[in-house]
């Protein structure tokens, strides 16, 4: 089970992961502990499934990718198989089932229009699906992800 | 983005002493390359920030609501900056509406249970005077990944 020290640890690592030569000693300055412990604690989060990764977010808009939600009805018995294609698509990085005649909600980041609206297609010509949607964003106000443990 | 750069950025920070050493030698930079692109591009906002990517579930927060609102053109701005002040709204965006779904304005939010989720949409529903909303919660995640990015074809994904 986590404690304090491994809750703020997860806030560091998300809001201000030093972009520094020693970055596990620098945290371990700002969390009171020693790199070699803040090193095993964070394979020990990645352990139990709290951290999936280090890596950057990138903006794909500014490396002039396209993104977009796609919402999809699709017949309760054909979901499983759905979402599944869906899944198959690199282009398709978040896929959620929902609680709404639209059920299936998933992200699509693709190099183009052009192939958004391809896979998108693919997607929404599957079985079973009865209409599909896509909503890219008109304005973003928001976009923060980290979480509080 | 240089591409070498690029690569090093989308790979799994190794926990050693000196990480960035070890992903820049993977991908033929120095160390103080791969430092000041990673600066650099966070600076010009093609890198939105370096770190942990968490698993929202493994953390507690189980309820995942989508709160969707019907606000009148007018009033989106207005509406999307009030509620992305919200901590609990971790993404807000205007989304065009479509057949069925009359909703233009959507807030993700994370809870540990589903009435967390429903008491800060009530709190933006209070804050914003908007009226028409619905809750659509996460039954099952089936992805959640990063998206991978190429330069040898140009962004390609």
């Amino acid at each position: 089970m986590e404690d304090a020290v491994d809750r703020a640890l997860i806030v560091k690592l998300q809001e201000a992961f030093p972009v520094d030569s020693r970055p596990f000693r620098v945290l371990g300055e700002q969390l009171g502990a020693p790199e070699a412990e803040v090193i095993a604690r964070i394979a020990g989060l990645k352990q139990a499934g709290q951290i999936r990764e280090i890596s950057a977010v990138f903006e794909p808009r500014r490396l002039g990718a396209v993104t977009a939600l796609a919402a999809v009805e699709v017949a309760p018995e054909q979901l499983d198989a759905v979402a599944a294609a869906a899944n198959a698509f690199p282009e398709v990085t978040h896929n959620y089932e929902r609680e709404h005649d639209y059920n299936l909600w998933f992200t699509l980041v693709a190099a183009d229009e052009a192939r958004l609206r391809e896979v998108f297609t693919a997607v929404a010509n599957s079985p079973g699906v009865r209409r599909a949607a896509l909503a890219p964003a008109v304005r973003t106000f928001k976009i923060s992800v980290n979480l509080r443990p | 983005m240089e591409p070498r750069l690029l690569s090093a950025l989308q790979i799994d920070l190794p926990l050693t002493e000196r990480p960035f050493a070890a992903l820049a030698e993977q991908v033929g930079l120095t160390e103080a390359e791969l430092l000041a692109g990673l600066a650099g591009a966070l600076e010009s906002g093609e890198v939105r920030r370096y770190g942990a990517r968490v698993q929202h579930r493994a953390l507690g927060f189980t309820a995942n609501a989508m709160v969707v609102w019907a606000a009148p053109p007018a009033r989106v701005e207005e509406a999307g900056r009030l509620m992305a002040q919200h901590p609990a709204v971790s993404h807000c965006y205007e989304r065009p509406t479509f057949d069925g779904f009359p909703y233009n304005l959507y807030t993700m939010i994370h809870g540990r249970r589903r009435e967390e989720c429903e008491a800060v949409a009530e709190e933006l529903a209070r804050a914003t005077g908007l009226s028409e909303w619905r809750s659509i919660y996460s039954r099952r995640e089936f992805k959640k990944q990063a998206p991978s990015f190429r330069s040898d074809l140009r962004s390609q994904i």
